[in-house]
């Protein structure tokens, strides 16, 4: 019994940071209308960022902020080099879809040039568990949660009150009508492509600290659960993402505590088929008119 | 030297019948299938088991019946077009758009990848199945017998190449493109989109399974390593590098391609230091090459030729006629006389 509420209490944990990941994938989508295979590569950034600079300084918080810093420039990079320019040639989204793996695939083996093949690591000092209710959780895991919930009243409220959020769900509405009310459109893209970027650079540089160990094939196996974060939730909707998240991460969990660790993941993708076929248009919501792309 | 070559050219001849299924999916149709791969990998697992010794010491699968070869060829595509059938069925209902069947088909090749590498009763899990025996010529010498594999693998891809050529001539070849350019439109003629696409896609499917089973017949060994996803990557930069839709274009591209990033990176010499760069450098190149491309060339080396140029394309068809017609027009009805 103790086994499965521990295996709860890694679900959580997991989906948090999973709703990061999936928060900003969320927010890309409703700026480009198409999957972003690219998406690992934020969070790879971020964690080997922190890799790179473990010899220069053993403060965590600093190598997390500049991992943050990394990957948010990445994302602006990755639509102003690329995708942008994409853009202006095809309106074609499966041939956008190639060139985000394409990048992806760049990106990994770019990663694997600099740090090598092996598994790198990320120190963390060792934590003790210890009872939260009936969760076993270290204090690292508890910083964690609060920094993934700071993170999500952050965004959501910035979204929802600030002019940044207004303009920003109006571009996601429709690009053409916000520019002609006067909205700098690209302006507001660029910007968001920066909180992108954060976002899956913060979920990087948490699941580095929780794994430990990783190679560079991090970002590729976590854009995988992400996908099926969003998708269950609901393409577009952040509340949506966030609830796919939660239970993403509880499934991931459940499954690795009740058939093997090995399957974790295989029990989260399983649910994302079961969703694309049954209702591909998520959990949250109601109508076949959101799905574009 | 002359052993290099044979080798170089069987392992061109694996890749070149692979791209050309994946042509059809996707340069014919449009469906963008990153499992394409998992059809090839079924495809040598079941040759591989039908064909291969029973489960022993360090090696546990399923099967291992040790029967001929052509049960193993027709086993393989048999499964392959199976389980096209399901995953096409599952992927190309419905309403799923570009990015979901992109998501759905990857998901279904992850999923596929870690089961098999982690459940050692089905396919040996991470180390594969191994000491599957040549299929024939048990006798002949190593060089002989790649010899010999060579010129076969060479008659199957003419022969493939022939079929392909034909499909894409054919009504239903033409009825895929009309898919591909505009599926919207096709259906509002009436035709049955879904059938049509899972057609084509069961049609790619079983020629990834005859590649994998024949790879497997040549190497004797099949593992996860072999498999995995970017494999579509390298066979979609060959198909965009020679001109999707094109089988003339897609061969000449998968030669292209596979030389330069294949045979002649397999010169360079490894670094003691850093062992694994090449393999490296040459997997992100591959990246680059492809959205290179896509940004500057998306037509490819050789373009497809736009349907009036075919030859027996029905809007060549018509231009024949029109001025045959005009011929046997009655003088003096010709249409610039009729406006004065």
């Amino acid at each position: 019994m103790s086994g499965l509420e521990q295996a709860i209490g890694f679900g959580i944990i997991t989906s948090a940071i999973l709703g990061l990941s999936a928060l900003a994938m969320t927010l890309q989508h409703s700026i480009t209308r198409h999957a972003n295979f690219a998406h690992g590569a934020f969070l790879t950034m971020a964690a080997y960022m922190m890799v790179a600079l473990q010899p220069i300084t053993s403060n965590l918080v600093v190598e997390a902020v500049i991992g943050i810093a990394a990957s948010a420039l990445l994302a602006v990079l990755l639509n102003v080099s690329v995708l942008q320019p994409f853009r202006k040639v095809t309106s074609n989204l499966t041939i956008l879809l190639i060139v985000t793996f394409a990048v992806e695939t760049i990106f990994e083996n770019g990663v694997g040039i600099g740090f090598g093949l092996n598994f790198a690591t990320v120190v963390v000092p060792t934590q003790v568990a210890h009872h939260v209710g009936p969760f076993l959780w270290t204090p690292l895991d508890e910083i964690i949660l609060a920094v993934a919930a700071a993170a999500f009243i952050s965004v959501f409220c910035v979204l929802k009150y600030t002019p940044f959020g207004r303009a920003q769900r109006a571009v996601a509405d429709d690009v053409t009508l916000a520019r002609v009310v006067g909205i700098r459109a690209n302006r507001v893209i660029t910007q968001t492509w920066l909180l992108v970027g954060a976002l899956g650079g913060l979920a990087g540089v948490t699941l580095a600290m929780t794994t430990g160990t990783f190679n560079i094939q991090l970002g590729f196996n976590y854009l995988l659960v992400t996908f099926a974060a969003v998708i269950v939730g609901g393409l577009g909707r952040p509340f949506g993402a966030l609830l796919g998240a939660a239970i993403i991460g509880i499934v991931t969990e459940l499954t690795g505590y009740y058939v093997s660790s090995g399957y974790a993941q295989v029990g989260a993708l399983v649910l994302l088929l079961l969703v694309l076929v049954t209702r591909p248009q998520g959990l949250l919501t109601s109508s076949a008119g959101e799905l574009r792309g | 030297m002359f052993a290099f070559t044979v080798v170089a050219l069987i392992y061109l001849c694996f890749e070149l019948i692979l791209v050309l299924g994946l042509n059809i999916q996707y340069g014919l149709t449009g469906i963008l299938n990153l499992a394409y791969i998992i059809f090839y990998a079924i495809g040598a697992y079941i040759a591989g088991i039908l064909t291969g010794p029973p489960s022993s010491i360090g090696l546990t699968h399923i099967g291992g019946y040790e029967l001929p070869f052509y049960v193993g060829i027709a086993g393989a595509m048999g499964a392959a077009g199976v389980l096209a059938v399901v995953v096409g069925a599952f992927t190309l209902g419905r309403r799923l758009r570009a990015s979901y069947l992109a998501v759905g088909t990857l998901v279904i090749a992850v999923v596929a990848l870690q089961v098999v590498s982690q459940d050692l009763a089905l396919f040996n899990g991470q180390l594969g199945l191994l000491d599957v025996p040549q299929p024939f010529g048990r006798g002949m010498s190593g060089n002989g017998f790649s010899g010999l594999y060579c010129v076969i693998l060479i008659c199957i891809v003419i022969a493939l190449y022939v079929v392909c050529e034909r499909l894409r001539r054919s009504p239903f070849g033409r009825m895929l493109r009309a898919i591909r350019d505009d599926e919207i439109a096709t259906q509002v003629f009436g035709y049955a989109i879904f059938r049509m696409k899972l057609k084509a896609f069961v049609f790619g499917g079983v020629i990834s399974g005859l590649a994998g089973c024949l790879t497997m017949f040549y190497i004797g060994s099949f593992s996860p390593a072999g498999w995995s996803v970017y494999e579509v990557i390298f066979a979609l930069t060959c198909i965009f590098v020679g001109g999707a839709g094109n089988n003339l274009g897609v061969v000449v591209g998968t030669i292209i391609v596979e030389i330069v990033f294949v045979q002649l990176t397999s010169l360079v010499p490894t670094l003691q230091s850093n062992p694994e760069l090449v393999q490296l450098v040459r997997a992100g190149a591959i990246g680059l090459v492809l959205i290179l491309t896509l940004r500057f060339r998306p037509q490819g080396l050789i373009p497809e030729r736009p349907e009036q140029m075919a030859p027996d394309g029905p809007a060549l068809g018509a231009l024949r006629i029109r001025p045959l017609s005009a011929l046997s027009r009655p003088a003096g009805t010709s249409r610039r006389e009729k406006q004065i």
